[in-house]
């Protein structure tokens, strides 16, 4: 994983002219009557406008976004500090390498019964599938920016008389947190998955257990509805995600 | 002039019977050099000899297996204060700005904030990059970069100038009109320079003496004088018949440990 290239596209821009161009086609396809599966994306946002406007929306995603806040801190923190000790310490490396590489391509959804067997059917179940999901992508980018470091830096800090302490502070941090910014970018999207997946194998709270009602009780508009605000949540922390990191990584 | 930039005196370099060995390979055997106080000497060789392996032994960035090296009145055994490094891929700080990367080594050294400022703003004059302060390291030509590089190296007034093939990377235009600058810094700092190089002119241009370094195992093939009259910045040295001479002899022993 390689920290974000000059002249990279905009990436939110790109995806809003490919979004806007599908809801188009959705429309007019919506608009044929080719199945109840596919309805008009205009019947679509009026599902979702009636749903917000009964807070049945903002009730769902206020769940699903505790959620996601009490998972995904403690992988984003918990992650960035593995990782920065599997970068720099080749004995915790050789101790946990192994472990990491394969939960992380892992079918991790397969461990939820194990989380409902632990935690009971409650949200620190999607809490937990949350920190599943995005932690270890973070230990992995984390790990792979501390050991991308210049050697030549780690020498020239040397010379001038720098310790443990200050090459990690002021030459293997800094080196690294462009690698540490993509691994939560990508870590926060995962987190997004690991809610809805945790969420849709409880059902009992958030968006993920109105995707699994709606679904069942084939109210397809109001299923569209929800699908589109799990998208929106999606992006929305992208986006978040990436201004953090813009902010942080100014000198890229 | 030197009393007044160079609160600190040159000191000489002395490497005795120096060994160095990587696993199954032996990269430097019994290396024999001493470097005068205030001396310039330029260390050549084919690609590798061990020549950048013996400059970061002097800054005591890798240890000796056997033999010791002295600098000044200290044996080496870590990085010591006398030292500073220029670094053939200038080693700057890409997240730093030109003036936060000169202050580096004062940083690290403990200077204040306000007299690391000061200094660092000093080191850049010298080196030519006023106005380049607030510049990263991304936003300047390979030869700036260096420049910084070198400003850093002089900011903490080092007794030593260790230089690992510093001009290596930059065209060769910008590169001689630094050598002429380095010249110029190194008269007005008295500091023992230890230049590496792969570059025949650029030795015989710059130093007091020329060490040839024999490869696998790298031991000292010879040690060369260079009798041009200082200072060569200002004449055209280069463009005289004892500089073609010295460089012809200086290629004749090279040819023959290729």
């Amino acid at each position: 994983m390689t920290p974000r290239a000059a002249g990279e596209p905009d990436v939110g821009r790109a995806g809003l002219a490919a979004v806007g161009g599908l809801l188009v086609v959705w429309e007019i396809v919506g608009g044929l009557n080719v199945s109840m599966f596919v309805p008009p994306i205009s019947q679509v946002a009026a599902a979702w406008w009636r749903l917000l406007g009964d807070g049945t929306l903002a009730r769902a995603a206020a769940g699903s976004l505790a959620s996601l806040v009490r998972g995904f801190v403690p992988a984003a923190v918990l992650g960035v500090v593995v990782g920065l000790a599997m970068g720099r310490f080749a004995t915790v490396r050789y101790l946990l390498d192994g472990w990491v590489n394969a939960l992380m391509s892992a079918p991790l959804s397969a461990l939820v019964p194990v989380l409902i067997a632990l935690f009971g059917i409650r949200d620190t179940v999607v809490a937990a599938t949350v920190f599943m999901f995005s932690f270890f992508v973070i230990v992995v980018n984390t790990m792979t920016g501390v050991r991308a470091t210049e050697r030549s830096l780690v020498d020239m800090a040397r010379v001038f008389g720098a310790g443990e302490t200050a090459l990690f502070g002021r030459i293997y941090l800094p080196s690294a947190l462009p690698a540490v910014m993509l691994g939560l970018r990508l870590g926060v999207v995962q987190a997004v998955k690991g809610m809805v997946v945790g969420e849709m194998l409880i059902s009992l709270v958030g968006l993920g257990e109105r995707l699994i009602y709606y679904g069942n009780t084939f109210l397809i508009t109001e299923l569209y509805a929800v699908i589109v605000s799990v998208l929106l949540i999606a992006l929305a922390t992208a986006q978040l995600a990436q201004v953090v990191d813009r902010l942080l990584v100014r000198w890229k | 002039m030197a009393a007044v930039s160079a609160a600190r005196a040159a000191v000489p370099i002395a490497v005795e019977r120096v060994s160095k060995r990587f696993g199954a390979v032996q990269a430097l055997v019994d290396i024999e050099l001493r470097v005068g106080a205030g001396e310039f000497v330029g260390v050549i060789g084919p690609s590798g000899c061990g020549k950048t392996t013996l400059l970061k032994m002097i800054a005591g960035l890798l240890p000796v297996d056997a033999g010791r090296i002295v600098v000044g009145d200290r044996v080496v055994t870590g990085p010591g204060r006398e030292c500073s490094v220029v670094f053939q891929d200038f080693a700057l700080l890409p997240w730093a700005t030109v003036q936060k990367n000169v202050e580096f080594g004062l940083l690290l050294r403990g200077v204040p904030a306000a007299e690391r400022a000061q200094t660092a703003r000093r080191a850049i004059a010298k080196v030519g990059l006023s106005g380049f302060e607030g510049a990263y390291p991304s936003q300047l030509s390979g030869g700036m970069q260096q420049r910084v590089g070198l400003a850093r190296a002089l900011a903490v007034t080092p007794r030593v100038l260790l230089m690992d093939e510093p001009f290596a990377s930059i065209d060769e235009q910008t590169r001689r009109l630094f050598q002429d600058d380095l010249l110029r810094l190194w008269s007005e700092e008295r500091m023992t320079v230890v230049l590496v190089t792969h570059s025949m002119e650029e030795a015989i241009y710059l130093a007091d003496r020329v060490a040839v370094l024999s490869p696998r195992p790298g031991r000292v093939h010879e040690v060369l004088d260079v009798p041009l009259p200082r200072p060569r910045e200002t004449a055209e040295v280069r463009g005289t018949a004892d500089f073609a001479r010295l460089v012809d002899g200086l290629w004749k022993i090279l040819r023959k440990l290729q």
